[in-house]
């Protein structure tokens, strides 16, 4: 009994969450006509007119490129950063360590709303609008804290014998922290740098403020904007959307047990 | 290798005192074991003469030169840690080798070194495993193979044996101490367990509460304990101890302690206690049976095989003595005692738990 009612609660849960994402892969692969046919087509015929067309007509690539660029490099600059960050608050003694990890907590609990206003303005001052740099930047600013409370977590967890073990061997901080501490490290690393990857390449809001040109404008932000003034193209949208999914959906299966392990490095002693 | 000179070391973490100023010395090539409870700064002692934390004062010199500002890496110690502390991620031969690596050491040496050092401990077979497919002991001889392959200046030994199980335990004893015969090393052992302290150590130093309790021989320290803690933590089972009062009648000298009283060897010490109150400490084997001035009643008997230990109340105490094994009688029944003057103690009163 026990048993069944998991197996229905389970089923129920994944089937609510997988039924937009079937149904935007169904209509992407869908003609024109099934798109709008009542009563709905479940089974699409399988026509890929509507990828082509959002990679002609749409520029589909450009903006998966630009994706590329702005969450590859926020995901790197934020993970190289939160390595030294994390290491050092997770070993060396510092003084109000909890009030920096606490302050890191609370920065990344505010709104992104209210901080819009300052970054648009510093953005601009600097002639950041509508370059890479001007999104990684704030990108960056908001996944630190939780790239760094993710590997200090991680790093707090290893043995701390090891690294005396690799400074009575003769290593220095530096030596330490890339030759011993980071291999142990790597599915901290691993899962802070996909929960960054995905949270860049998801965001909108400021992709949409910053980047008013279609030359530098992200993939969700580009997909929102395939909509014309009399035009509502769901085939492309949903073609669009797929092609931005995939990459998330594969990066994630490829890592699933790395992820888990990392984000239970808190709870139990791996 | 060299000799390793502390002087006047102190540390303190927060507003706790860990090490009030202790100094000593080790000959070069002794085996030197830093022995005392948990909490009584020994661990700490040796992460300060490693360089892994930083003194508040004092000095720390080996050989001629003096290290007490230098990282670990300047001091050319090699360190062996009680969870072993190998890389995981590392091979058998990769964790041996690595210290030498990290000196750019040619690699031809490093093979060498690595070789031999396996050899010597007996783990060849084992040089291309992970550290996570070893069992506890050939761990540990991994670690002291990273240690020894670098030929350092000074071992050091942080409870090494503490996670093996009591039979390994002594048999890595053993080859510790053989270890130490071959190579010759200086080496600084620390410990919590008498017993280790007991069988390896040329010179024993006891710690408690961040201060130098004695430092001498095993021998020293068992037969002529410098204080009531050296006296209660050497040993097992433990000192037993009375309180009482020594009173002098005629050239001979009485230990008094409630309805208890019996004469006490002339000892050179006992004039300066005459008629004051002491703690006497009295080894389980001092106490002989049959036929003496201490009676008693036997409250528990523990068989052991080789020896057996009895629980005996006398008067308000109970003693613990150490007698062979086919001692005849049981539980409830009366006993005497002799007493044998070689493993009475006298201290000035204090605390007999201390």
């Amino acid at each position: 009994m026990k048993k069944i009612c998991f197996f229905i609660t389970t089923a129920t849960v994944v089937f609510l969450s997988l039924l937009p994402f079937f149904w935007f892969v169904s209509t992407s692969l869908k003609t024109e006509l099934e798109v709008t046919a009542i009563p709905p087509i479940l089974i699409p015929a399988g026509s890929l007119a509507f990828y082509r067309s959002s990679i002609e007509r749409y520029d589909l690539l450009h903006f998966l490129k630009n994706s590329l660029i702005v969450a590859g490099s926020t995901t790197f600059l934020t993970v190289s950063l939160a390595l030294l960050a994390g290491y050092a608050l997770a070993r060396l003694r510092i003084r109000w360590r909890g009030l920096i990890m606490g302050g890191l907590l609370a920065v990344s609990m505010f709104p992104q709303i209210s901080i819009s206003g300052p970054v648009w303005k510093i953005l601009q001052a600097w002639g950041w609008l509508n370059t890479y740099q001007g999104l990684i930047l704030p990108y960056v600013t908001l996944t630190l804290p939780l790239g760094v409370w993710i590997i200090a977590a991680f790093f707090q967890e290893l043995p701390a014998d090891l690294e005396d073990a690799a400074k009575i061997d003769g290593c220095g901080h530096f030596q330490t922290l890339f030759r011993i501490i980071l291999p142990l490290a790597v599915p901290g690393v691993f899962t802070a740098a996909i929960l960054i990857f995905i949270y860049a390449w998801n965001e909108f809001f400021f992709a949409l403020l910053i980047m008013t040109q279609k030359g530098y404008q992200t993939l969700p932000v580009g997909i929102a904007l395939f909509q014309g003034q009399y035009t509502l193209p769901w085939g492309e949208i949903a073609a669009a959307s797929t092609i931005a999914t995939l990459p998330l959906v594969f990066l994630v299966a490829l890592f699933q047990k790395r992820i888990v392990r990392g984000l239970s490095a808190g709870a139990v002693k791996g | 290798m060299a000799g390793l000179k502390i002087q006047n070391l102190v540390k303190s973490f927060g507003s706790k005192q860990v090490l009030e100023g202790i100094s000593f010395e080790v000959a070069d090539g002794e085996f030197c074991i830093l022995v005392g409870p948990s909490g009584c700064g020994k661990s700490t002692a040796l992460r300060l003469i490693a360089g892994l934390d930083r003194q508040d004062g004092g000095k720390i010199f080996i050989g001629d030169s003096e290290v007490s500002e230098r990282t670990p890496r300047e001091r050319d110690i090699a360190m062996v840690f009680q969870n072993y502390a190998l890389y995981p991620q590392m091979s058998v031969y990769e964790n041996m080798a690595f210290p030498l690596k990290m000196r750019r050491s040619p690699r031809w040496e490093i093979e060498a070194q690595v070789r031999e050092a396996a050899r010597f401990l007996e783990i060849e077979e084992l040089l291309a495993r992970k550290p996570k497919q070893l069992s506890g002991g050939q761990r540990q001889r991994v670690a002291i193979g990273r240690a020894i392959v670098r030929k350092p200046q000074l071992f050091l030994f942080d409870e090494p044996l503490s996670n093996l199980d009591a039979k390994l335990r002594n048999a890595m004893r053993i080859e510790l101490a053989g270890l130490h015969r071959k190579l010759g090393s200086t080496m600084l052992y620390v410990t919590h367990d008498q017993t280790e302290a007991m069988t390896l150590g040329q010179k024993i130093i006891l710690l408690n509460e961040g201060k130098i309790q004695q430092i001498g021989t095993p021998e020293d320290v068992y037969e002529r304990p410098a204080n009531l803690f050296v006296a209660g933590f050497i040993g097992s089972p433990q000192m037993n101890f009375l309180r009482g009062t020594i009173a002098s009648e005629g050239g001979k000298h009485f230990f008094r302690s409630g309805n208890l009283s019996f004469e006490v060897q002339d000892k050179e010490k006992l004039r300066l206690y005459g008629g004051r109150e002491v703690t006497m400490g009295i080894r389980p084997e001092a106490l002989i049976p049959g036929g003496g001035p201490l009676k008693g009643q036997i409250e528990f008997v523990e068989r052991l095989g080789a020896e057996t230990i009895i629980y005996v109340k006398a008067g308000d105490m109970t003693l613990v003595m150490r007698v062979p094994a086919d001692f005849p009688k049981k539980v409830g029944e009366e006993a005497a005692f002799s007493l044998q003057a070689r493993g009475a103690h006298f201290f000035p009163a204090g605390n007999p738990n201390y």
